[in-house]
């Protein structure tokens, strides 16, 4: 091994046995939880939805659900029309069994290039623990990827020229078996894949099949998990999903989620104040995180909560999907706060996908870890903006 | 969880020597990855990436003896990208909590170099795996990474020395 540095040769060789006795337990170490040949196998050959199996896995094999067993009552159906919706499709389907070869053919409408994004209805399903957000497709699928309202937002997450849209999917009561779900770019160029691993063939149908996941209760709604839809570039997108129970067609519009962090941004700071001396009105802790592997309390009431003070845990639940800006301040004296410690951001932007997971997180659950970085000890507060709602925090650091 | 999703056209011919690829190389690039990225998910998809290449593209791999050297270069390539994404999104993303657990059981020297370790530039991390842990020469390293030979070994001394204060720092 080539000597690099020291006068001692000895003790430069002792050293560097050392070091490769350390980085040969650690690799070892760090490499020991790892997927079977098999599931590799089938990852690489396309057999799965997602190229980063690892990451979905954990959370369809263990996942509690805990807080929809704990609340879910009520399971209805409200159609919410979006005021711009002028055409939702639902019909019946010939087969329930099909192939690539087999699958009805694509009725996405036409859309002029440049003209106006005709965008279907959305969907609100009025399951407790699931996302407040609003819903594409239809009986019996339906696929969660944005705040109600608002378009589907990509994130840049590493993929090359491909963008990545998070994609809940939840199957209606007494629904099982396959669906296929097939999109395009309308009014424009542009791939669509489902394969989220970079330089794959586009892959712009997918096959899902609702053992994937699990029902809220016997004969309940069932949460499949994310699967991931990925496009290259903005525009007005359509999606077909045949099923044996139906067939629908949404269309929506995509943007970059730049866009709405810049919305979020634009709100007003608008922290509490406490007199100085006063008692700091802390959030109190709360005990509806409750999940395997998640260690220490969290305060707030959600959707996002913290933990920590210091090297943070934000936790989001399955009622927020959409990107999160965090912003704050001290509130009873002078003083900042700033994120990454050495950054000093002065704000901090969760993403819709996280890479963080714990086992036995619930679907739709998202966690993030950053650091916070008061200026001094005191009472502070974080206005946490969602494109659905503004909320606060209010710590000791 | 196998099956669901219809392959890709002309995959299935190729089960066998994909299968082939897995078990000869996974396991020992995986354990390179994982000493880059600080993100296990990160390192098996720098992983499978490397290996989803070489099986599409095995008939244009003439020489069977350089495969693990162009699979590592891709690993390790494939690994900084997404270290380098990954910190661009989220800065100092760290640990799930089931894995901080796992260090808090380790050697405290390990514990040390481990966080030595991830303090370092992926690209001086890339550098000390390939030349301590594999055995590769400091030119060796420096192809494998696709620097000049300057470059290589001056991420290496760098690395080292921060390495080597960890370890003294604990003895």
């Amino acid at each position: 091994m080539t000597r690099l540095t020291g006068s001692d040769p000895e003790a430069d060789r002792v050293i560097d046995d050392e070091l490769a006795a350390f980085l040969r337990r650690e690799a070892a170490r760090r490499a020991s939880a790892r997927r079977s040949d098999h599931e590799i196998v089938a990852a690489i050959m396309g057999q799965r939805a997602y190229g980063a199996s690892s990451r979905l896995a954990p959370i369809l094999a263990t996942t509690a659900l805990v807080i929809l067993v704990a609340v879910a009552s009520a399971v209805g159906l409200i159609g919410a029309p979006n005021a711009s919706a002028p055409t939702a499709s639902t019909s019946p389907v010939a087969s329930a069994t099909r192939t690539a070869t087999a699958d009805p053919p694509l009725r996405l409408p036409g859309v002029t290039t440049g003209g106006p994004c005709p965008t279907t209805h959305r969907w609100l399903i009025g399951t407790d623990g699931f996302p407040d957000g609003a819903a594409i497709g239809g009986m019996p699928v339906y696929a969660f990827l944005a705040e109600s309202g608002h378009p589907a937002f990509y994130e840049d997450v590493g993929l090359g020229q491909w963008n990545r849209i998070d994609v809940l999917w939840v199957t209606e009561p007494g629904f099982e078996g396959r669906f296929v779900v097939r999109a395009a770019r309308l009014g424009g160029s542009g791939d669509v894949s489902f394969a989220d691993i970079t330089e794959r063939v586009p892959l712009p149908r997918v096959e899902i099949d609702t053992s994937w996941g699990r029902p809220i209760r016997t004969g309940e709604w069932r949460v499949i998990g994310h699967l991931p839809m990925l496009v290259r570039e903005p525009g007005c997108y359509g999606m077909q999903i045949d099923a044996a129970g139906g067939s629908t067609v949404s269309v929506f519009e995509v943007r970059p989620v730049e866009e709405a962090y810049a919305e979020l941004a634009g709100r007003s700071l608008r922290l509490p104040t406490v007199p100085p001396g006063e008692v700091c009105p802390a959030t109190p802790t709360s005990g509806s995180v409750s999940f395997q592997g998640f260690v220490g309390g969290v305060i707030g009431d959600g959707p996002v909560y913290l933990s920590g003070a210091g090297r943070a845990i934000w936790v989001a639940d399955s009622r927020e999907l959409g990107p999160i800006l965090v912003r704050g301040g001290r509130i009873d004296g002078p003083g900042e706060l700033r994120f990454e410690a050495a950054a000093a951001r002065p704000e901090l932007r969760l993403p819709i996908h996280s890479y963080v997971e714990s086992p036995g997180q619930p679907v739709g659950w998202r966690q993030f870890i950053s650091e916070l970085a008061p200026s001094a000890p005191g009472c502070y507060a974080v206005q946490i903006d969602t494109l659905a709602r503004t909320g606060y925090l209010v710590f000791e650091a | 969880m196998t099956d669901r999703v219809a392959p890709l056209p002309g995959d299935s011919a190729g089960r066998a020597e994909l299968e082939s690829l897995v078990a000869d190389h996974y396991e020992r690039l995986l354990r390179v990855a994982v000493l880059i990225c600080r993100e296990h998910a990160d390192a098996e998809d720098a992983v499978q990436i490397a290996l989803e290449r070489a099986w599409r593209h095995a008939a244009e791999l003439r020489d069977p003896d350089r495969v693990p050297a162009w699979l590592r270069r891709i690993v390790v390539r494939e690994a900084l990208r997404l270290e380098h994404r990954r910190r661009g999104l989220l800065a100092r993303l760290i640990a799930t909590p089931r894995e901080i657990e796992v260090e808090a059981e380790s050697p405290r020297m390990d514990g040390a170099l481990r966080d030595a370790l991830d303090a370092l530039t992926p690209e001086q991390r890339a550098s000390i795996v390939f030349h301590h842990l594999e055995g590769y020469s400091v030119a060796e390293t420096a192809g494998l990474l696709g620097v000049p030979l300057e470059t290589a070994r001056s991420r290496l001394r760098v690395a080292r020395e921060r390495l080597r204060e960890a370890l003294g720092g604990t003895t």
